[in-house]
């Protein structure tokens, strides 16, 4: 529809429409949600029927799932060190919400929910208030040491902790925006080509020649895709690890 | 399957996601700053002199920011 009219039109992938006819649009029910919806229940199956075998050789399924589990398990106890295992759920389920989200957004037709900053911005600050309610709760009034050095110069306490508070503050801003500029510059990218696709390919004899060039070139984007995808996800789940280190050990 | 993440920081991956993350993390941090100092000159009426003020905090916190991605981190890894 973008090509025929000469324009490419690469941001409508992103509109958000009502799903599940009129009982959806009086409630606000977005394909959004429904793919939220569809991603709790994917995760939820391939750890249930993934794990319902328990054999020692694991099968397909099997082997995803203590694949997924040991990955997450790895990145929790290395960054987050004594004690982190308790926070092993709260960073296993955001890892595998944003993967499933990114995931599912490369197949045709799907939307990505992590593409909108709402979404991103709602995860990123779930981790800001934990990782500020478990530093409150572990060290009380010694969490506010936190925004001021040991062993620097009182004087210049009006400089670095307004700048170490808005240091903090930014946190859940990068860790969102990370996310949703890259599934968002992905998308567009992925859609332009498609659309040169169309375009060249309307040119006449030589069309169908020429428009295999941006073919091939996403061909290539959703390798690239495939790729940022899983590394979003894990930087996504990193970085929530780091902020919790720093709230447990308070440096 | 998966190579067990090493306890490197942040920072890892291609130089134009690197590039990227440091951008976000400069662009994120003058937001909050004068996201910060706007409201509070709104509140105080002191237009401009707090977002003005905030301004510089944010772009320090902005350099802060990349720093500490560059920097190897205090206390990562498995030692404690």
């Amino acid at each position: 529809m973008a090509a025929e009219s000469g324009s490419i039109d690469a941001l409508s992938q992103f509109q958000l429409t009502p799903v599940f006819g009129p009982i959806g649009a009086a409630v606000g029910f977005s394909q959004s949600n429904a793919h939220m919806l569809l991603a709790a229940g994917l995760i939820t199956a391939l750890i249930m029927f993934g794990m319902a075998a328990r054999a020692v050789v694991p099968g397909r399924l099997q082997s995803l799932a203590e694949a997924s589990y040991e990955f997450v398990y790895g990145i929790v106890d290395s960054q987050v060190g004594h004690g982190g295992k308790r926070f092993f759920p709260f960073v296993f389920t955001l890892f595998m919400f944003v993967l499933f989200g990114n995931m599912l957004g490369l197949f045709p037709y799907a939307f990505t929910y992590t593409s909108h900053l709402a979404v991103t911005f709602g995860l990123a600050l779930i981790v800001f208030v934990v990782i500020t309610a478990v530093a409150l709760a572990l060290h009380g009034r010694k969490f506010f040491g936190y925004f001021f050095p040991e062993g620097a110069p009182l004087w210049l306490a009006p400089i670095i902790v307004p700048v170490e508070v808005v240091s903090y503050l930014s946190r859940p801003v990068s860790l969102s925006v990370r996310l949703f500029a890259n599934m968002v510059a992905g998308h567009v990218l992925l859609k332009v080509f498609a659309t040169f696709v169309v375009m060249l390919g309307a040119l006449g004899a030589v069309g169908p020649f020429v428009a295999t060039l941006p073919l091939a070139v996403n061909v290539l984007l959703i390798g690239f895709e495939i790729l940022v995808a899983f590394l979003q996800a894990y930087v996504f789940a990193i970085l929530t690890s780091i902020y919790l280190h720093d709230a447990v050990h308070l440096h | 399957m998966d190579p067990k993440p090493s306890p490197i920081g942040p920072l890892s991956g291609s130089s134009a996601s690197v590039g990227f993350r440091a951008g976000v993390e400069v662009v994120s941090a003058l937001v909050v700053g004068v996201a910060l100092g706007w409201y509070l000159d709104r509140w105080l009426g002191t237009w401009p002199w707090l977002f003005l003020l905030f301004f510089v905090f944010g772009s320090v916190a902005g350099v802060l920011n990349v720093f500490r991605l560059f920097s190897p981190r205090r206390g990562a890894g498995k030692q404690d």
